[in-house]
């Protein structure tokens, strides 16, 4: 049977669609400092979605980290679900997604506090997300039990396409002398 | 001449209505999605595993011992003569414990 797989199946999917929610946000996020948007109509449908899919990808992190506690094989525990480097299971690259976990918590909460922090604070900490990007890559690369599977290596290549071209992109139009909005 | 607006008049507070929407909608879909690959992969896991088989030579006594996953998922280990035509007794040897093997009480 495969009800004792439950809750490890149910935190692959959400962690799954975690990745792809997270990809999908840098990439809109990026494509918005880039200018990439030019209407502003559009530009504010853009930054809603982007600040939904944010707060969205966190809930997803959390239930992936979540449903763990509850699978009878690995049982992970509070620490090894939250503290980078505990868990014995692909200790190194689980760590890893702790820490982008982490770092997604920090940059999606410095949104609401960005008036406390600074405008200025707050964007050297967003140029972070693509960081949180290439680690939950490294996540799911080194500890995904799907990784190597077509349909996973497929999703990733499509979402870290569109990221690589819009931070190129913004890269590019920053040092051609167009101040970039912030994202 | 217009009236100047009070400044201590509290000023309506930025409405963000669709943004609630926006984060429902996302998360309704998120949710949608992540059924697909739970579905699949819940699926594949209910499919049952051909048989398949490990073998080890023993530290004595010319036996192996073979651990073997039969086509139920059931896990049990064998002791066999080295030379390999002989008879099978089960449940000399610990089983190795996988996911795939620890859930249902008789493994």
């Amino acid at each position: 049977m495969a009800s004792h797989q439950l809750f490890w199946i149910a935190s692959r999917s959400f962690g799954t669609i975690a990745m792809i929610l997270l990809g999908v946000s840098v990439a809109v996020g990026l494509a918005m400092s880039g200018r990439m948007a030019g209407r502003p109509a559009t530009r504010a449908k853009l930054r809603r979605f982007h600040e939904a899919a944010t707060l969205v990808t966190l809930g997803l992190i959390a239930a992936h980290a979540g449903l763990l506690l509850l699978d009878s094989y690995l049982r992970p525990g509070l620490a090894g679900i939250t503290i980078p480097f505990v868990l014995g299971y692909r200790s190194l690259f689980t760590g890893i997604g702790i820490i982008a976990g982490w770092l997604a918590v920090v940059i999606g909460a410095s949104f609401y506090v960005r008036k406390r922090i600074g405008t200025r604070t707050w964007r050297k900490l967003h140029r972070f997300a693509i960081v949180t990007y290439a680690l939950a890559l490294l996540h799911v690369l080194g500890a995904g039990t799907d990784a190597s599977s077509p349909w996973m290596l497929a999703t990733l290549t499509g979402l870290t396409a569109p990221i690589v071209f819009a931070g190129s992109y913004r890269l590019l139009g920053a040092q051609a002398g167009r101040a970039p909005f912030p994202a | 001449m217009e009236p100047k607006p009070d400044a201590r008049t509290p000023q309506p507070r930025r409405r963000r209505p669709s943004l609630y929407r926006t984060v429902l909608s996302v998360a309704i879909a998120a949710i949608v999605a992540a059924s697909i690959p739970f579905a699949a992969l819940y699926g594949q896991a209910l499919q049952p595993r051909p048989a398949a088989a490990i073998t080890a030579v023993s530290g004595s006594g010319g036996t192996q011992t073979r651990i073997v996953t039969t086509a139920s998922g059931r896990v049990v280990t064998q002791t066999v003569p080295a030379t390999g035509a002989g008879s099978a007794s089960a449940g000399t040897a610990t089983p190795i414990v996988t996911r795939t093997s620890v859930a249902t009480p008789d493994n």
